[in-house]
């Protein structure tokens, strides 16, 4: 399942190309899909494309439930085990 | 550690495929344990292609009311999510690249009496090249005039993929995902490895394009002569995206816990007591097209090339056709 991946813009690369830090992970995403993305942005990300920009609220809620989740899911194997 | 999901598949030189998945999506355990109303405003959130598709369907399987707002934006995300794969994948030598903006504001703009005039719009200027009513209407000889002759990015990419004598690619035999029955499904979901690795009838199936349009002429036409593969995705991804205006305009707003997207179906089942969700389930389309042994391994199983990058190269456009809702990485072992 397409899970959303906000990742916030920390430098401009050549072309049409950006650096996202992802949980301190850097890596180099396409904006080709957005525009009128600048430094310190937040984008949803997927295979390796911007698809849209979002604000830093919505990050941070995506943020905290998907590390929600992966304390959920190590609980329910817990429980399993 | 938050990662994308991938599909990883290992394909020898001898025909045999190995798929496998570091996906791990566990949105129904975050789920559990909330109201229907709080459930309904989380999933946006975590989901990033087919988010308002999850909604609808999460709607319907809460009990929940659906509007006629909520459908359109539907199949406003559908069209998105099928020019979003033309965009990222559908490219030729010859023609400068779409313009995407319109494309990334579909589901913001989806009004009805704008988004299904916009779309029309769009897809006669950039896409076909002529009236949406016109394509549709395509025998088998006006696909191949259309794709020799229209200078539109898709025509400009079938066009390469007829040179390279790829119609045919992929082409395995396929079993559509029938209509499931609520009772069935809601049983079987209680079993875990359902939801990850689902069969109907003891068979995985295909959902998506190719299995809604496959009736259509000029789709059944190309999968008489080529069989399932490459030209027969891509025409059926055509069709279903220029039959997206007219079902704007149809209005049908029951309650559905099985939402057709882009990919193909999507199902939940919700089990609720008190206000509270107890127990969830999603099962989505990548889950039975990209099933260890379903269409995307039957198809990767067919391909007959023993030049590992040609093969890779070959792998990636069967992938592409079928459209993966997460990141891939094929390795030729």
């Amino acid at each position: 399942m397409c899970l959303a991946l906000p990742a916030r813009i920390v430098g401009m690369t050549s072309g049409d190309n950006a650096v996202v830090s992802l949980e301190g992970v850097k890596k180099e995403i396409s904006l080709a899909l957005v525009s009128g993305v600048k430094i310190g942005d937040f984008v949803l990300i997927h295979v390796g494309y911007a698809l849209n920009t979002i604000s830093p609220e919505e990050a941070e809620k995506t943020l905290a439930l998907m590390a929600e989740m992966e304390v959920r899911k190590s609980e329910l194997r817990v429980a399993a085990e | 550690m938050i990662a994308e999901g991938r599909i990883i598949i290992d394909l020898g030189l001898d025909g045999e495929v190995r798929l496998h998945t570091n996906r791990m999506a566990s949105v129904p355990a975050l789920l559990v344990g909330r109201s229907p109303r709080e459930v309904v405003d989380l999933l946006p959130l975590v989901f990033s292609l087919c988010a308002r598709a999850h909604v609808v369907a999460a709607k319907g399987a809460l009990g929940l009311a659906v509007s006629d707002a909520d459908r359109l934006v539907v199949l406003a995300e559908n069209a998105r999510e099928h020019l979003l794969r033309i965009l990222m994948s559908w490219k030729a030598k010859d023609t400068s690249a779409l313009p995407s903006a319109s494309v990334m504001r579909l589901v913001a703009d989806a009004k009805l009496g704008y988004v299904e005039n916009s779309l029309t719009s769009y897809l006669e200027t950039h896409i076909f090249g002529l009236p949406l009513a016109e394509f549709l209407a395509f025998n088998s000889q006006d696909v191949v005039q259309w794709i020799t002759q229209a200078k539109t990015v898709p025509a400009r990419y079938l066009a390469e993929i007829i040179n390279k004598n790829w119609q045919g690619l992929g082409a395995a035999p396929t079993r559509f995902l029938p209509e499931m029955p609520m009772e069935i499904l809601a049983s079987r979901l209680k079993n875990p490895h359902f939801s990850q690795l689902p069969d109907w009838n003891g068979q995985p199936c295909e959902t998506g394009p190719l299995a809604r349009q496959s009736k259509h002429p000029m789709v059944a036409a190309a999968i008489r002569e080529f069989g399932a593969g490459l030209i027969a995705r891509h025409l059926a991804r055509l069709v279903d995206l220029a039959l997206l205006p007219s079902q704007m305009l149809a209005g049908n707003s029951s309650p559905k816990a099985v939402v057709e997207t882009a990919r193909g179906r999507l199902v939940h089942v919700a089990q609720v007591e008190n206000g509270m969700i107890t127990d969830y389930a999603i099962v989505a389309p990548t889950e039975w097209n990209f099933h260890p042994n379903g269409i995307a391994v039957q198809s990767l199983a067919a391909l007959r090339e023993l030049d590992k990058t040609v093969l890779s190269e070959q792998a990636c456009a069967v992938i592409r056709a079928i459209d993966p809702c997460v990141d891939f990485e094929v390795r030729v072992v």
